[in-house]
């Protein structure tokens, strides 16, 4: 990175018009379509979306894990700190990995492997990493576990992946992501495998992490009780489109796109139980199931399941509109919203 | 036992003999220490507990696909320990199991009509193959799946699908009581509401009595109407879930509730603003 671009405050991830298409034995698939988002550095965003929603693609398009074989082409930009990733080149892309960005998988059992002590896979990337010796990654590996909450730093460092429970393996994976000090960590559902109590204790640890270390965090999750606990900014995501973002405030308590609204209403309302002359409301549900990104028609992609669809809605592929300008920006994605389609 | 209990469990216990070896004594594993609770008929009775409480196992000992090691299992007035294999075989009719995970709770390499088919072929009266091929297609549109599903591979539905499939596979037999494991834990925010709807109607249409067994502890408060909470194989607590939100009294069930998270935060927040912890 040259001294002009290092002086410029720019956005840690920037992607741009982002479409992803991947090559499927039917045919061309386009996964992610004309996607849009910054994450600043230091900063807490969500993504939500539902299975299918192209949250995964997300993160394997901006960490491009895609392998050829699958990959039909990217559109659009992805840049980390101004410099463009479809540029760089596999071996520098190499060093973004893990060291600008990483990955919390939702299994932390796929990121571990099962026949090595933890603490020497945790010691391992930083020596294929970073400068350190064997005895100064220790050290820092034992440190990581230990800022993790994990009482034990040494019994855990010797142990095996199948000996820790659910919560302490995800502790171990995040140790690790944070092995050579990254400026963004993608946690992909981090918690949506464990137990309400520890998942509340995990999602603490993301915001020390957070707090502490200056790292950005990109949390993909489907609940929005996560995303109200911890994210400053949220993006919802509809069939490899983003549909609505903006601050969490205005997204939870205001929310505008349909299916917005349809997913914060799914969640059971305790109303009930705590007010005795409240009575039981009927569960919102949003009918039918996501659409097959095979034969999408040229509307709006939620219109089959949406609540207020028009005439319009079947006819125009609505854009993403900015209902709130500056720089808590709110936009969101449906014909209806804001006037015309313009 | 009162008049209106369908189901009664007492002192419920489930020990492992781990495994043994020349030189050291076999290690006993206690998956459920003590466990006793009834369900009374039409009501949905919530199970929760972190995991490793044993909630599954006693889901599964009801059902005596886990043999109990102790205690008692009292069904309208007969105890199921008792039965004979034989006599327990005919009583699955009214008892039967949704499991969580829909994708392997399926034979892959059969369609959905045929698994839907199975119990009846294997327990039904009439064993008629139209009068069976009708029942399934009924059993579908029960379930909000359509006819040319029955055709269908496991692989081919989503989970919602499958889940729904699971669901017609369980009361094809026309049971009374359902044990619910973890039936929405793997599904979409949506879809998970519209199986509970589906749950709450089918129960409304078939006088069903469920034991719902789960860890989204918003949706038991939805959704049950008396809940016991399991810790390291033990009841510490059951009431009402109206009792139980408003005045845990274990200090594991306060935990268990402060975790769930609301919009407005977790629920610990929401309880102090309304000063009930």
């Amino acid at each position: 990175m040259n001294v002009q671009s290092a002086l410029n405050t720019e956005s840690l991830l920037k992607v741009e018009g982002l479409s992803t298409k991947i090559k499927t034995p039917e045919g061309v698939l386009t996964v992610l379509e004309d996607v849009n988002l910054t994450i600043e550095k230091g900063e807490i965003m969500a993504i939500v979306g539902e299975s299918g929603s192209g949250k995964s693609m997300m993160i394997n398009s901006i960490l491009q894990l895609l392998p050829k074989t699958l990959l039909e082409a990217y559109s659009g930009n992805i840049e980390v700190e101004g410099e463009n990733l479809f540029a760089i080149g596999e071996k520098k892309m190499q060093e973004i990995r893990g060291k600008k960005i990483s990955l919390v998988a939702q299994n932390a059992m796929t990121s571990l492997d099962p026949s090595y002590r933890v603490g020497k896979q945790i010691v391992e990337i930083m020596l294929e990493k970073t400068g350190l010796t064997k005895e100064q990654a220790k050290e820092k590996a034992l440190n990581l576990l230990e800022q993790m909450g994990i009482d034990d730093p040494k019994r855990i460092f010797q142990s095996y992946p199948h000996q820790l429970s659910g919560g302490l393996r995800q502790r171990v994976v995040i140790a690790m992501s944070l092995a050579c000090d990254p400026d963004l960590i993608i946690a992909d559902e981090p918690t949506s495998a464990l137990d309400p109590t520890v998942q509340l204790q995990v999602l603490d640890l993301f915001q020390t992490i957070n707090q502490q270390f200056g790292t950005a965090i990109l949390m993909i999750t489907h609940d929005f009780g996560v995303v109200a606990r911890i994210a400053e900014k949220v993006a919802v995501m509809y069939a490899g489109q983003i549909v609505e973002k903006g601050e969490t405030a205005d997204v939870i308590f205001n929310p505008t796109h349909p299916y917005t609204q349809s997913l914060i209403k799914c969640i059971p309302n305790l109303d009930w139980v705590f007010d005795k002359g409240a009575g039981k409301k009927p569960l919102w549900q949003i009918k039918g199931e996501p659409p097959n990104l095979m034969n999408l028609s040229q509307g709006c992609r939620f219109f089959n399941r949406c609540h207020v669809a028009k005439d319009i809605c079947q006819s125009t592929n609505p854009l993403l509109k900015t209902v709130k300008p500056y720089r808590n920006e709110h936009s969101v994605r449906c014909v209806l919203i804001g006037g015309g389609n313009e | 036992m009162k008049e209106d209990t369908l189901i009664e469990v007492q002192g419920l216990q489930k020990v492992y003999s781990g495994k043994r070896s020349l030189f050291t004594p076999s290690k006993k594993v206690t998956a459920v220490k003590d466990v006793s609770f009834s369900i009374r008929k039409g009501e949905t009775f919530g199970l929760i507990g972190e995991s490793g409480s044993g909630k599954t196992t006693v889901g599964r000992m009801i059902l005596r696909l886990i043999e109990p090691t102790n205690g008692s299992i009292i069904y309208n007035g007969q105890s199921l320990r008792d039965l004979s294999n034989k006599e327990m075989t005919s009583l699955r009719k009214e008892i039967q199991i949704v499991f969580q995970d829909s994708g392997s709770a399926f034979n892959p390499r059969k369609t959905i009509g045929a698994q839907i088919a199975h119990p009846l072929k294997k327990f039904g009266e009439n064993q008629d193959p139209q009068f069976i091929h009708q029942q399934v297609l009924k059993m579908l549109e029960v379930v909000g799946l359509r006819a040319d599903f029955f055709h269908r591979y496991p692989h081919e539905l989503s989970g919602g699908q499958r889940q729904r499939a699971g669901i017609a596979r369980a009361l094809i037999l026309k049971p009374k009581f359902l044990v619910l494991d973890e039936p929405v834990a793997a599904l979409d925010v949506s879809v998970k509401a519209q199986i509970i709807n589906l749950l709450i109607d089918l129960q409304k249409e078939f006088q069903l009595t469920y034991l719902f067994i789960a860890h989204n502890l918003d949706l038991v408060a939805y959704f049950c109407n008396r809940v016991a909470v399991l810790s390291k194989g033990e009841v510490i607590e059951t009431s009402s879930t109206i009792d139980l939100f408003n005045n845990p009294k274990h200090e594991m069930t306060k935990k268990l509730l402060s975790s769930i998270l609301t919009l407005e935060g977790d629920l610990g927040e929401v309880y102090k603003k309304r000063s009930v912890i």
